[in-house]
């Protein structure tokens, strides 16, 4: 079995250590991780704006780049529901290559999606003494479909108290480039997800998109909310290797 | 009205769905209505219980507690017990003004008597050729006999004819009505297969408990245009 | 009725022990939690609304006209008006034959649209909403904030402070007395009313019948009242039978109020019976294009038709939560408001309402008859910037985007020179909040940079290997890591 990472830009550039977290709980299933190089981003940023056609021509240099790739896996729903869910829209009309993505599309795995349902894997043999509280993405949980994987990981962290948060289901504000186009709207979104992480015990907020992520945490910021977040695969990652998960360097 | 207007309103809609003219064959269903669908989770969840002997029991039982929930209140009664809830009903709202369905159900169960003995005020729809607004209006107990009842969700269904006032049900702010059980089905579905089998009659009105309203602060209330109270007897009488 | 079911009713009946049964029914109901009853695989349903909507909308043309026909063959009149200035004109013509002064509504989003109110009392009629939430914002000379529940963004010390002055005395806020209050008031204007005008959420094609879903009761008042009742439907909200209907007396009230049914559910056909005593002596309907026709036809955009305005999106959307209705500018907000507006109204502020969304989806997810409202968004979005409608600084990033990001070398130059000049914009880590831009997200928000060192570069470099696998199994570090490039 042969994984191709669909790294994402936003992971590439400013959080890395997510990605490498990933490669990690990966080759510890033995599995052979293949990081195809010409991967830029998916195009979803022209696209939710709007702008198909430079959508597609960066949507076709990912074509290219996973066009044999035997499982594709991605740190982030909304990348992976980009293939899954806009590029049929996008290249609407262009039969061979909606039978690339269609082919593709089968293949493409948020990554929790694809060690609970592909690998069957659900302990990770990980271990953390602490309560968190987890915020569903929306594009991951309503376009791709992932509903109960990260759950069920979850619940096999030893020591790990899980707390509802509530509201979890509604959208943190984060949206792309809503986030900068409509910056009082998002942050108004923003700011409620802060209050409603706020009202649990939470010592730490899990999440399993950075983008999301990225904007809660520098939203709490600005709120002097100083719970920390954590992407799942770096948690899980900390969690199962004993580097500690609350002290040391991080990057959100 | 202007046909030219209609045809052309009814052309436009037929070419931008791509026809040259409107389309006159009636178009082919892959499903028709709820057909097929699963209904709510009874009564399959109570099978061992739901039996075709008892299924009248079975429904009144649906219908008493589905209009409970909405804030109405049902019971199967037996016919000895009719002034006594009559009664307690005029007591408890302090009614004098009553307006009544000419009904033959109603008169077999002797409900315009009793009304009578108890000196209430009582207009009987259809016994007089016009009906003035300001008489209705002042009628605080409606009793009709609805033409259906649905168990599934406590709802009357009451139908407007010559003897069977609309603002009956409708204006006075308690609303009794007494249903034979032979009328009560388990599901809408029954009652528009019924309806679609005659020809449409002018109003058909479901009922399903008191009038309410959220529009202030999302706060549900009871009341506030149509009756306030539902009272629904259910009776083996016919 | 079956005549077998009727003689199983007839043997049950006659059954002595009938009250006791019911009896035992009922208990092992209030066991089995009663609440199971209102629960129906919504999924299952939502799919055969979404069907029976996508037919109706495709054979339109069709159904518009059965369902003229049964209107006329039950003695109502039909009005097709293809703009809303029509449809005011025919309404006013009818208000005019009849010498109305005063009129009654129940709510209406159509009539919203027309803006019928102005119009009729520019007339000097008196218009009267009797649904309590249009009362409110009636008096307060507003417009709806929500399909639903169109005062939401009003407090009870508001409407208080309304029903006060119109009263000329001190009316209490508790809902008890502001209820009383609107029931007094209205209940005048329903007996003195000439004429009633409602909006219409299904028309029965089979039957010449309109359907009205209320909680109140004003739609049965106002159909009963007064002489003369107009109905006013948007051209879609056509259903081919009333056994489809039956789909919508299930999903309707459920994606609206979270009612299994509401209060009434008035079946209108025609005007009154001659045999009957009470209900309209006339009945008009009015069928209404104004654009929708636009939509029809449009792969993209034809679903926006198959809305049934329930009001489910507004009340999942996680923008309309945090701005309300009245940002929106126009008769229809949240979701379904930033989609339809923009078709309906060619002008550059309808055109912005589609960006008012995070496109999380959940206005989907909520629908009952699953229009892909969040792809609607997307695509009105690429209208605009077809049209060039979008600003030129947006463009031009967009194009700078595509070279990026189109080959992979051009990627890791542009991240090379970022990361080069990014220091220069940036305090411990962050980047300043006063930058031009970047300032929309930093003036809220804190923004750390990009990283020293892409993933790529690490993993190219062979910093990226899992030190457990290694020394859990030497095969697995040989099988393990496979970086290629091309």
């Amino acid at each position: 079995m042969q994984v191709s990472l669909f790294i994402t830009c936003l992971v590439d550039t400013m959080f890395p250590q997510v990605a490498e977290s990933l490669v990690h709980l990966l080759q510890r299933q033995g599995i052979k991780v293949n990081v195809p190089m010409s991967q830029t981003c998916c195009g979803q940023p022209a696209f939710n704006s709007g702008y198909f056609e430079e959508a597609r021509e960066v949507a076709k240099t990912w074509l290219d780049a996973f066009a044999d790739s035997e499982y594709i896996v991605t740190p982030s729903g909304s990348c992976g529901a980009m293939v899954t869910h806009d590029y049929p829209i996008l290249f609407k009309g262009d039969l061979k290559r909606l039978a690339l993505i269609s082919k593709l599309a089968q293949r493409t795995y948020d990554w929790t999606q694809f060690f609970v349902d592909v690998l069957q894997i659900e302990d990770l043999h990980a271990q953390a003494n602490l309560v968190a509280t987890y915020h569903p993405s929306c594009h991951a949980t309503r376009l791709l479909g992932v509903t109960d994987a990260p759950y069920r990981l979850m619940s096999q962290v030893r020591g790990l108290q899980l707390v509802d948060l509530p509201l979890a289901d509604q959208c943190c504000g984060f949206g792309g480039t809503f986030a900068v186009k409509m910056p009082e709207i998002s942050t108004a979104m923003a700011t409620e997800k802060v209050m409603h992480i706020a009202e649990t015990s939470a010592e730490l907020l899990l999440g399993q998109d950075m983008g999301c992520l990225m904007n809660i945490a520098g939203r709490m910021n600005r709120m002097n909310t100083k719970i920390p977040v954590l992407h799942l695969a770096e948690f899980l990652d900390r969690a199962s290797s004993g580097i500690p998960i609350l002290s040391g360097e991080r990057r959100v | 009205m202007d046909q030219t207007v209609e045809s052309e309103f009814l052309q436009n809609v037929a070419q931008r769905l791509g026809r040259n003219e409107p389309l006159r064959a009636t178009p082919k269903r892959i499903s028709l209505g709820a057909q097929g669908l699963t209904h709510s989770h009874l009564p399959e969840s109570l099978s061992e219980s739901y039996t075709e002997e008892t299924d009248v029991a079975f429904n009144a039982a649906v219908f008493c507690l589905s209009l409970e929930n909405v804030g109405g209140q049902a019971k199967v009664i037996a016919r000895n017990e009719i002034p006594a809830i009559l009664s307690d009903i005029v007591t408890r709202h302090q009614i004098h003004s009553v307006m009544q369905w000419k009904d033959a159900l109603l008169e077999h169960l002797e409900i315009p008597s009793l009304l009578h003995d108890r000196g209430l005020d009582v207009y009987t729809w259809g016994e007089e050729s016009v009906v003035s607004k300001t008489r209705i209006e002042k009628a605080q107990l409606g009793i009709t006999s609805a033409n259906y009842a649905i168990a599934e969700t406590g709802s009357l269904v009451v139908i407007g004819n010559h003897d069977q006032g609309r603002s009956v049900s409708l204006l006075p702010s308690v609303h009794v009505a007494f249903v034979p059980l032979t009328r009560l089905y388990l599901r809408a579905q029954s009652v528009l297969q019924e309806l679609q089998q005659q020809r449409m009659p002018a109003s058909v009105n479901f009922i399903t408990g008191p009038s309410r309203t959220s529009d202030i602060e999302m706060d549900s209330t009871i009341g506030v245009h149509g009756p306030k109270y539902v009272y629904v007897f259910l009776t083996d009488e016919t | 009725m079956n005549p077998q079911f009727n003689a199983r009713i007839k043997k049950a009946v006659v059954d002595k022990k009938l009250r006791r049964a019911v009896q035992v029914a009922t208990d092992r109901l209030r066991i089995k939690k009663a609440d199971a009853m209102t629960k129906i695989d919504m999924e299952e349903w939502r799919e055969r609304g979404r069907e029976i909507r996508e037919h109706v909308v495709s054979h339109l043309d069709y159904y518009l006209a059965q369902l003229a026909d049964n209107v006329r063959q039950r003695g109502g009149q039909v009005h097709f008006c293809m703009n809303a200035n029509d449809a005011v004109q025919a309404i006013k013509n009818i208000v005019q034959t009849h010498h109305a002064t005063k009129v009654i509504k129940s709510k209406s989003m159509v009539t919203e649209e027309l803006q019928l109110n102005h119009a009729l009392e520019q007339d000097g009629v008196d218009v009267v909403e009797t649904d309590l939430g249009e009362y409110i914002i009636q008096l307060a000379g507003e417009s709806p904030s929500h399909i639903i529940a169109p005062a939401i963004h009003k407090r009870r010390e508001q409407i208080a402070e309304l029903f006060s002055q119109v009263a000329n005395q001190r009316i209490a806020s508790d809902t008890p007395s502001l209820n009383d209050y609107a029931h007094q008031v209205l209940r005048e204007k329903f007996i003195g009313a000439d004429i009633g005008i409602t909006g219409c959420n299904f028309a029965i094609a089979e039957t010449g019948t309109i359907c009205l879903f209320t909680n109140e009761g004003n739609g049965r008042m106002v159909t009963t009242l007064p002489d003369v009742h107009i109905a006013v439907m948007g051209m879609e909200r056509v259903l081919p039978s009333l056994a489809d209907l039956e789909v919508f007396m299930n999903v309707l009230p459920r994606s609206a109020t979270g009612q299994q049914l509401t209060s009434y559910v008035s079946l209108v056909t025609g005007a009154r019976e001659p045999e009957e005593l009470d209900g309209s002596r006339e009945f008009h309907l009015v069928i209404l294009d104004n654009k929708r026709s636009h939509s029809l036809g449009d792969p993209d955009f034809q679903e926006v038709l198959h809305c049934i305005r329930c009001g489910a999106c507004l009340n999942v959307c996680p923008v309309y939560r945090q701005i309300g209705g009245h940002a929106y500018g126009s008769v229809y907000s949240g979701p379904i408001g930033a989609v339809l507006t923009p078709l309906l109204r060619d002008d550059p502020e309808a055109a912005d309402l589609p960006y008012a969304s995070s496109l999380c989806g959940a206005c989907y997810e909520a629908c009952p008859v699953k229009i892909p409202l969040h792809d609607m968004l997307v695509k009105l979005r690429a209208r605009n910037v077809e049209r060039g409608h979008t600003a030129p600084a947006e463009r031009f990033a967009f194009q700078l985007y595509k070279k990026t990001f189109t080959r992979a070398k051009n990627y890791r130059v542009a991240i090379r020179s970022l990361r080069t000049v990014q220091k220069w914009f940036m305090t411990n880590g962050e980047f300043h909040s006063s930058l031009p831009v970047l300032s929309a997200w930093t003036k809220t928000r804190s923004l750390q940079g990009m990283s020293s060192q892409t993933f790529r570069e690490r993993f190219q470099k062979g910093l990226v290997i899992d030190q457990i696998s290694t020394q859990i199994s030497e095969t697995a570090k040989r099988r393990g890591v496979d970086g290629s490039d091309s």
